[in-house]
């Protein structure tokens, strides 16, 4: 045997060598050597807790190692601004009620709060330019935003989030803010729809001022978010089907000067009911705990 | 060249099966374990001793039949309290209980000390080891020629207790209280029903017991200043990782910290926490735990600044839970400084779920006023105007409800304190004479008697 040949069969050994070890490495987990967050242990433990608890994960759920920051807010005053130029310019009256400003028009009333929330009421409604024939909820929801871009009140960096149907003939589209394609659903802009018409929209918006990359850290996998969101909830009475788990900003919406927001995991149910779980700390993330006013 | 690919191949395949076998061999680090360990230890200042935590909030001392009144702050106060304390520390081997003498009814006690809280005794306690139950809420001492007692007053069903000294220590004692010179200090008047009826020509219950100043009174009024706090410190004694506590610039410029379970918020003067998931909690602590438990809390949030004295510490019930409220105030020269919020802490044994701290040192030396008010007068002199003026303001402002009632009037208290009130934007310490009237609270400024609403103070 030459030196040749002896090359050979090693070759030929250390190949077989190695797809032994990446069999025994990629299989169940394929991508651990990308780190996971969830194994398909973990996954499956999390699916049969929640099964015993009536709960169906009927999605996806991200299972890589995800890092994430805060980032810094303060409510936008660009939208803000316009609009009250073209309120007031056509003419309004103005009454101030505590934290409320209300500006009264023949057919709409607008309300602004200072926290930054802009709610618009129509008394007629109004009618989308577009016919709509069908519910169908993408044409709808690019009518509505071609509404609100003639009008001055489409902010930049808006994604169409859902459709809920609220009742017969009355349906909210809901619409959120992005950041570097990373969802913030404090950011919002909420349009209702009645027969068709536009009856009220509520837009609140934050301008993004800072992010912290000192304090990127990982956040807690989908899955004990899911389990997070269990144990908070408790057993439910009726099947209860998560729908969507998606990573994104979210806070509550404050009368401040600028907040941090922290990343999330946004848990749906049943394409209508959404829960926040804090993606640092694993709580579920409610009305904020503010000390009584000093 | 056949056989040089041959040997790269080779090596390529040897180093990815030595790699991949480490992969296998070692796995990856659980995802817990990538997380950078957060706990780290906070050094807060040790916590103060119980003998340092608990003070009576006053001494009055009866020499040739003149009252002195010695209170929190007050560098005689120290002198005397260090010397009670000793006393009734020591006491357990030189002393034997007995029947009240029969001429305690005609002297009058020498020395009488009042404590809220009430003053912890028995096993474990610093104080008067050999009496149990709920602690003392008076000590008098009695010197009646050579012979000198004490007797202790209990709350509740225990009564008092009498305890006879031996003579050595009686001698001690009324040497002590002979020799402790206080001929400089302000003289008091008991004020009892007989005295009120005499000054207001009206029928006044007088309980508990009020000494009001028979000399005329001059303090001062000075700025507040701020205590500055380490702020990192004391993020991290709230927040095991305060990383992932979140900031809110509140308008009025204060910070909101919140992990989504527990909040804090820095102001100016005054910081406030809150964990709302505790309340749900109970306690089962005695009053002598539930003590060294509000010392720990108030040196570990902050520290425990030299005039905070502890002012009450009780067992609460709200929707079946129990818990205690603990309560400090801020003293200068044995005076409260009244505030809009006081350094509150609630907690059960679950742990803290709302804790308040003032942010104030009382000082009125110029160099420690605040260095952008330089507009305002720092320091100035306060005549006081005489007790009996601003009780009689304090019951004319009663006096509707006094005619539609038909109610007696009771005085609860007749002193003198400090408000901190808003001063071109800062806090000033303003003298005021605190009257309670059938358990309404009245503040009137010591100099003209203005009434200070409760919403007024800083």
């Amino acid at each position: 045997m030459n030196l040749g040949q002896a090359k050979l069969i090693l070759i030929i050994a250390f190949t077989g060598l190695n797809v032994f070890l990446g069999y025994q490495l990629f299989w169940p987990d394929f991508g651990r050597l990308t780190e996971v967050a969830v194994t398909t242990e973990q996954l499956r433990e999390t699916e049969q807790k929640m099964e015993e608890n009536n709960y169906i994960l009927e999605t996806q759920i991200n299972r890589s190692q995800l890092t994430s920051d805060f980032i810094t807010v303060t409510p936008s005053w660009e939208i803000r601004q316009e609009f009250l130029y073209q309120l007031i310019k056509s003419g309004v009256q103005i009454e101030r009620i505590e934290h409320m400003t209300y500006y009264h028009a023949d057919d709409m009333l607008a309300i602004i709060h200072t926290s930054g929330l802009i709610q618009l009421f129509y008394h007629k409604g109004i009618s989308l330019e577009d016919e709509i024939v069908e519910l169908d909820e993408n044409d709808l929801a690019e009518s509505v935003k071609s509404y609100l871009a003639v009008n001055n009140l489409l902010p930049e960096n808006i994604t169409f989030d859902y459709m809920e149907k609220i009742s017969e003939g009355r349906l909210a589209l809901k619409y959120h803010q992005h950041l570097d394609d990373v969802p913030i659903f404090s950011g919002q802009v909420k349009v209702i729809l009645e027969d068709k018409k536009i009856n009220a929209v509520e837009i609140y918006w934050l301008d993004p001022s800072e992010r912290s990359p000192k304090r990127e850290m990982e956040v807690i996998s989908s899955a004990e978010a899911l389990n997070n969101l269990v144990s908070e909830l408790g057993p439910s009475a009726v099947k209860r089907h998560i729908t969507k788990i998606d990573l994104g900003y979210y806070s509550g919406e404050y009368d401040a000067e600028k907040w941090e927001v922290p990343p999330v995991w946004r848990i749906v149910f049943d394409n209508k009911q959404y829960y926040y779980i804090n993606a640092f700390t694993g709580n579920l993330e409610k009305d904020i705990v503010i000390p009584d006013q000093l | 060249m056949l056989e040089k690919i041959k040997t790269l191949l080779l090596l390529v395949l040897i180093g990815s099966s030595l790699f991949l076998t480490y992969q296998l061999w070692y796995g990856h680090k659980p995802t817990e374990l990538t997380v950078e360990d957060v706990y780290e230890q906070v050094d807060a200042e040790n916590p103060r001793l119980i003998e340092d935590a608990i003070t009576p909030y006053r001494i009055v001392v009866n020499q040739n039949d003149d009252y002195y009144l010695l209170r929190q702050d007050e560098v005689l106060f120290a002198r005397y309290w260090r010397y009670l304390s000793d006393l009734l520390s020591t006491l357990e081997t030189n002393y034997s209980s007995g029947e009240p003498p029969e001429l305690e009814g005609e002297v009058l006690a020498c020395l009488k000390c009042y404590f809220d809280p009430l003053l912890p005794t028995g096993d474990e306690m610093p104080w008067l080891t050999g009496v149990s139950g709920e602690g003392l809420d008076m000590l008098k001492i009695y010197c009646y020629e050579d012979e000198v007692w004490l007797v202790l007053n209990q709350p509740g069903a225990e009564g008092t207790k009498h305890l006879f000294l031996d003579q050595a220590e009686s001698l001690q004692i009324k040497n002590f209280i002979s020799y402790m010179i206080i001929d400089h200090e302000k003289t008091y008047s008991l004020l009892t029903p007989e005295l009120a009826n005499e000054k207001f020509g009206l029928d006044i219950d007088v309980h508990p017991s009020i000494y009001v100043p028979q000399d005329e009174v001059v303090m001062t009024s000075f700025l507040l200043n701020k205590e500055v706090l380490d702020e990192e410190l004391l993020l991290k004694t709230f927040f095991v990782d305060y990383n992932l506590a979140r900031v809110i610039e509140e308008r009025d410029g204060g910070l909101l910290y919140t992990d989504g379970e527990k909040g804090l918020r820095l102001a100016d003067y005054s910081f406030e926490y809150s964990y709302p998931r505790l309340e749900e909690g109970s306690t089962s602590a005695t009053y002598e735990e539930a003590l060294r438990s509000s010392i720990n809390l108030v040196n570990y949030h902050g520290g425990w600044p030299e005039h905070l004295r502890l002012e009450n510490i009780e067992l609460q019930s709200r929707r079946g839970k129990f818990f205690y409220n603990a309560e400090w105030k801020m003293y200068y020269n044995g005076y409260p400084i009244l505030t809009a919020q006081s350094t509150k802490a609630s907690f059960n044994d679950l742990g803290l779920f709302h804790f308040s701290r003032m942010l104030f040192k009382p000082e009125d030396d110029p160099e420690f006023a605040n260095a952008d008010s330089s507009s305002v007068e720092k320091i100035y002199q306060v005549s006081i105007t005489d007790w009996t003026e601003a009780v009689m303001k304090a019951i004319d402002q009663f006096d509707d409800y006094l005619m539609i009632s038909g109610a007696s009037i009771r005085l609860g208290k007749v002193d003198l304190g400090y408000a901190a009130l808003g001063s071109e934007g800062l806090p000033r310490a303003v003298p005021v004479w605190i009257i309670s009237i059938n358990g309404e609270t009245i503040l009137l400024k010591a100099d003209d008697l203005e009434t200070i609403r409760k919403e007024d103070l800083f």
